[in-house]
């Protein structure tokens, strides 16, 4: 199946006094995938329930798969799958019931609901809980369940609203996995999520939104440029230790840059940090914690429009 | 995994996309069928798959099944120990007879808080906004929740006259009777089903739903002529008794289960699933739509 593409073109949805989506626009080619980047209330699952015609434009035009959101939401319909930030399956009934149900209400005949189910079980790691109630299931289970239930009829367009929010590492890994698996296809996806990391892996273009704005768009390369890439920090505790640290690290090495016990000299390779560590010891400072950080979605913010945001913490690669 | 994806593309060209962008070729003859007709199809073919889906629910939920049937079983023994003997000297008649229907209409009403509530749980999931993005008809998921509830009712009805039975409550006018008993309750518990419906479309939360719908039913079990006949209430009161469906489809169950007036108050009993039908459907629709 080949991809559809996705065009917006100034949208803008509001809640009463509150402005969601600001004329955002943007493109999706066919077969490629888009991560809308962006914080709680950035304005993303707004966009996509636009985009899925779960909500009506208040101005601006979309069209998705050829079909325009406002004119012809049941061709939208028809052409996309949604996987939206909640487990939208029922808990009560099996996996297997679950698959077969969307199958049924997608018009397969019992037997091709019955055997697509029975693929995407298995082809998603969920063969041996295919009749558990799903109320039984991990979180991850669940995620890749409802991701199964949007695909069980293939379509040229996917949302993927947040598919990893909540869940463990291994999870994340997983759902990664299943979702390249999905652009490897030729669908065209369209993924919001909150880390950057999971944009950069997935997404072929990034979209960064930030209070129903976009601030940012490009390649996950031109994005973290832009950013300034992974740094080496440094924290030490003790205020007068840290002085000196900085002291001797701007000496030896270029855009060393202080924000309260946080030192950030650029660069992540091995032989930057073995520096800075050699560095320290000869001056006798005594670090917290010394460790490669990649940036953070907070740090495409902070260097996008400098001001922090409250965005969930990745996972760092600590030494 | 990559081969079953490509299986999985192919069951669907031939079929799902087939019917709409192949559907010349793959299923031509059932394409040109009209529209409307197809369309009217497919919303029953969804409406009886997200009422099997409901059904199911219920029937795997302990807890609900035993809230549902239980509460009013419960209810209809107490009331027969506590007022037995009082008001069947008033009455003239065993009162099981009078009990048993306005028990049976209690559990129909009752079940309605369920309907609210498990719809509103669907809401929240999320499991609505996934059936309202797919290219099903646009209301199935209400008709699909109605039609599986009613049948549910219906299940629950069975139970509760089963076990009524066993308490000495009898049909004495014929199997024709025995369908039109049913079809009452039905008829009453869609007056209760569509306001149940938009109680869950407009609380913010489940306890809302429940508390919204929990008094007003309670309210009209206690004044209607089902426990205590309409005489025994205050002159006052007495017209709300009356008029309340509860107390109009009582005495059309009566009627069809031991001999008595049917025709009057079906017709009253009607006239309330009219006006409920009339105000809540719309109500319902519109709330559905903008969502």
């Amino acid at each position: 199946m080949h991809g559809g593409s996705v065009e917006v073109d100034r949208l803008r949805k509001t809640f009463g006094e509150k402005t969601a989506v600001d004329e955002v626009s943007f493109s999706v080619a066919p077969g490629t995938v888009l991560g809308l980047l962006g914080g709680n209330g950035a304005g993303k699952t707004t966009m996509v329930n636009c985009l899925s015609t779960l909500l009506p434009l208040d101005g601006g035009r979309a069209v998705v798969a050829g079909h325009d959101v406002a004119e012809d939401p049941a061709g939208v319909r028809a052409s996309i799958a949604l996987t939206g930030q909640f487990a939208a399956v029922d808990d009560v009934l099996t996996g297997r019931q679950n698959l077969v149900l969307f199958g049924r209400l997608l018009k397969l005949g019992r037997k091709e609901a019955a055997a697509r189910a029975e693929e995407l079980l298995a082809g998603f790691g969920l063969a041996d809980a295919a009749d558990q109630p799903v109320k039984s299931y991990s979180g991850g289970m669940r995620r890749r369940l409802d991701l199964a239930a949007s695909l069980v009829v293939r379509r040229p367009v996917i949302f993927l609203d947040e598919p990893t929010t909540g869940l463990d590492p291994v999870g994340r890994r997983e759902m990664w996995r299943i979702v390249s698996g999905l652009c490897d296809d030729g669908a065209t996806l369209l993924l919001t999520t909150q880390y950057l990391e999971e944009a950069d892996r997935l997404a072929d273009r990034i979209v960064v939104l930030d209070q129903g704005r976009v601030i940012a768009e490009g390649t996950p390369r031109e994005l973290k440029d832009q950013v300034g890439g992974a740094v080496c920090a440094v924290h030490v505790d003790v205020p007068e230790q840290r002085e000196r640290a900085v002291r001797a690290l701007r000496e030896r090495m270029d855009g060393v840059t202080e924000s309260g016990d946080l030192i950030t000299v650029p660069g992540a390779d091995a032989g930057t940090l073995a520096e800075v560590v050699r560095v320290l010891a000869e001056e006798g400072v005594e670090p917290d914690d010394v460790g490669l950080r990649r940036p953070t979605l907070d740090d495409v913010f902070f260097a996008l429009t400098g001001r922090r945001e409250d965005c969930e913490e990745q996972e760092g690669m600590r030494l | 995994m990559k081969e079953s994806r490509a299986e999985g593309g192919r069951v669907e060209g031939g079929r799902v996309e087939g019917s709409r962008a192949e559907g010349g070729r793959v299923e031509g003859g059932r394409v040109e069928r009209s529209r409307a007709e197809g369309s009217r199809v497919n919303t029953l073919a969804e409406t009886s798959l997200l009422a099997g889906r409901n059904l199911r629910r219920f029937l795997r939920s302990p807890q609900l099944i035993a809230d549902s049937v239980m509460f009013p079983l419960i209810l209809l023994f107490v009331m027969l120990l506590v007022f037995g003997e009082l008001v069947g000297e008033v009455t003239r008649g065993a009162y099981i007879d009078r009990l048993a229907p306005v028990i049976v209409l209690f559990s129909a009403a009752y079940g309605a808080v369920g309907t609210g509530v498990g719809f509103f749980t669907d809401l929240r999931g999320g499991i609505v906004d996934r059936f309202r993005a797919m290219d099903i008809g646009r209301l199935s998921v209400l008709t699909g929740r109605v039609a599986g509830d009613l049948v549910r009712v219906l299940l629950v009805a069975a139970v509760t006259t089963a076990v009524a039975h066993l308490a000495g409550f009898r049909f004495t006018q014929g199997p024709q009777a025995v369908a039109g008993f049913f079809a009452v309750v039905l008829l009453f518990a869609w007056i209760f089903l569509w306001p149940a419906l938009v109680a869950a479309m407009s609380a913010s939360s489940e306890q809302a739903v429940s508390g919204a719908l929990n008094t007003p039913v309670t309210l009209l079990l206690f004044l209607s002529s089902g426990f205590v006949p309409a005489e025994q209430f205050p002159g006052w009161l007495q017209p709300v008794v009356r008029a309340n469906p509860l107390s109009l489809a009582g005495d059309a169950l009566v009627g069809l289960s031991q001999g008595g007036p049917v025709a009057v108050p079906v017709l009253f009993t009607f006239a309330w699933a009219v006006a409920a039908t009339a105000i809540f459907v719309p109500l319902a629709v519109r709330l559905y739509r903008r969502r």
